[in-house]
């Protein structure tokens, strides 16, 4: 009989070890996978105040380019 | 039900039949690693996918950064160079100079079809293609792609389009009756004194709390309670405009179904169009012939497919085409009852032209063109036998002489003239009568023609003008508020003279 187990059991061990290898990588790239996720939206947070300000400071220029300039043309 | 934008492919690690070996075990966790190495493949290619948005997009800011450094460089040089002894104060130049505007550009067309994200488009690529009923185009009469009946994705646009034309037009009309009125009654004076604005009355409703406002509001101007779907879209709301509260173009509504994968192209919210283009077909036929009577114009509820299954999705859409319809629908009425009158006996041919009636009949305020757009896909022979009997009803216009040649004429005016005149010739009972209609068959084909040839300038004309959501609201708004500034200046001048 233990004979039997032996060969069985240590192939059960082994599948064991497999499987908590597979895990470790499997929850590794959930991880990755999150990262990435929040990554984007916090960057694409970001990246959207930039552009407001952007547009603010787009509009406030071309207004006091229009208040300076007195008819010339812009160059 | 929200799409997943990126989804990393190999769904399932291990569920795969096992092929017959002795060390299963063994067996299932090589198949499980290859499947983690293509899952890191897919998750790898996503990952480049969006770190590259944001850096597309961080180049553009960057680009417009740089360019906003240089126009701050010369202002600065400029402004050291203003000296405040030689600035010109002139009073002509305060009136001459044109005023400063800032540019507003409205953002459009957001959710188009070239700015879905790629993994999205991706996964919209796997769907099915529609049918190609497109290679039935040629074979159509009426000239509108076949396509158009099983899936328009443009529906929802031109009905919005339609309706705020329309609008445009009856409020200008509406101008034009009220400077007739005024000039007709010079001397009305003081017959609508206008009210005294205080902000007592506002006062008094906000007493109670601000919650209350509101409800005295949204009783409308006329009275009643308006159903909650109305949402000032009716034109005769004119305190509650306001550009924001127009029936929403279809793009803003198809934000509130969370799709990606639809843009301006396929502008209906997406369960209308992923449910309506099954159904349409199927329901499409049957529903033709009790429908036409309703189904007149894209003023009314959109016909049978998009109606059944988003009634609830589409309230701020479907109801408001209703209210303005009631001026311009007077004439439109009388044909199609007739239409369904004169086609009994071939109910399935133009039962998809049941659809094309409606732009028809937009574009064309009176009745008899609209008519002609349902007859055009008879053929010809079997029409002078119903014919005979079914078109003396229908369109008004041809003179009273003799009903049954012209409105035959009426009715295929794209038919080619000779064989209907043959075709109708030999029915005549009296030579010399004959040839008196058929002089009128000919004027008035000649006369729908020119209606034909206006109407398409018509149409031409709206092509050119402007075809986005901007121009058109823009358009609106502003005869809209013209309108209001006029009579209230007009009425200014009453009181001041």
């Amino acid at each position: 009989m233990t004979g039997q187990e032996d060969p069985v059991q240590r192939e059960i061990h082994q599948d064991w070890a497999n499987r908590e290898y597979i895990e470790v990588i499997t929850s590794s790239i959930k991880k990755i996978a999150d990262f990435l996720n929040s990554f984007d939206m916090s960057c694409r947070s970001r990246l959207a105040t930039l552009n407001e300000k952007l547009t603010a400071l787009e509009r406030r220029i071309e207004y006091i380019e229009a208040w300076v300039t007195k008819g010339e043309t812009l160059t | 039900m929200p799409l997943v934008t990126r989804n990393i492919e190999p769904r399932h690690l291990c569920r795969q039949t096992l092929p017959s070996v002795r060390s299963e075990l063994e067996c299932v966790t090589n198949i499980t690693l290859a499947n983690v190495i293509r899952q890191l493949g897919s998750l790898s290619k996503y990952a480049e996918d969006i770190v590259g948005e944001l850096f597309t997009q961080a180049n553009t800011f960057a680009s417009r950064v740089s360019s906003l450094a240089e126009r701050v460089d010369r202002l600065q040089v400029k402004v050291t160079q203003l000296d405040p002894k030689e600035e010109e104060v002139s009073l002509q130049g305060i009136n001459t100079r044109k005023a400063f505007r800032s540019s507003t550009i409205q953002d459009q067309k957001l959710f188009d079809r070239n700015s879905l994200p790629v993994p999205v488009l991706e996964t919209y690529n796997t769907c099915d293609t529609p049918p190609p009923l497109n290679n039935l185009t040629p074979y159509r009469d009426d000239g509108k792609e076949a396509l158009k009946f099983y899936t328009d994705p443009s529906y929802f646009f031109d009905l919005w389009k339609e309706k705020m034309l329309q609008d445009t037009k009856d409020i200008m009309k509406e101008k034009r009756k009220h400077r007739k009125e005024k000039k007709d009654n010079p001397n009305r004076g003081n017959v609508n004194p206008r009210k005294i604005k205080t902000r007592k009355e506002e006062w008094e409703k906000m007493k109670m709390g601000q919650e209350f406002v509101e409800s005295k509001e949204k009783l409308g101007p006329s009275g009643y309670p308006p159903t909650l779907v109305y949402q000032n879209g009716s034109i005769g709301s004119v305190e509650n405009v306001d550009a924001n509260s127009y029936p929403p173009p279809p793009l803003s509504d198809s934000t509130s179904p969370p799709s990606p994968s639809f843009s301006e192209d396929s502008l209906p919210p997406p369960p209308a169009e992923f449910s309506c283009p099954a159904d349409s077909n199927q329901r499409g036929p049957g529903l033709a012939g009790p429908k036409r009577s309703s189904v007149v114009s894209p003023s009314h509820p959109p016909p049978a497919p998009p109606l059944g299954s988003p009634p609830g999705s589409k309230p701020g859409f479907a109801p408001p085409p209703a209210p303005p319809p009631p001026p311009p629908m007077m004439g439109v009425p009388p044909p199609p009852p007739p239409g369904g009158f004169g086609l009994p006996g071939t109910p399935p041919p133009p039962s998809p032209s049941s659809f094309p009636p409606h732009p028809d009949f937009a574009a064309p305020p009176p009745p008899p063109p609209p008519p002609t757009a349902d007859y055009p896909t008879l053929p010809p022979p079997p029409l002078p036998q119903p014919g005979g009997g079914a078109p003396p009803p229908p369109p008004p216009p041809p003179p009273p002489g003799p009903p049954p040649f012209p409105s035959s004429g009426a009715e295929n005016p794209s038919v080619a003239p000779p064989p209907l005149s043959d075709a109708t010739k030999p029915k005549s009972s009296l030579p010399p009568v004959s040839d008196a209609r058929s002089d009128l068959l000919s004027a008035i084909r000649q006369g729908f023609q020119l209606r034909r040839v206006e109407e398409q300038q018509e149409q031409e004309k709206r092509d050119v003008v402007g075809n986005d959501v901007a121009t058109i609201l823009s358009r609106r708004i502003a005869v809209e508020y013209s309108d209001s500034e006029d009579d209230s200046s007009e009425f200014d001048e009453d009181d001041w003279s």
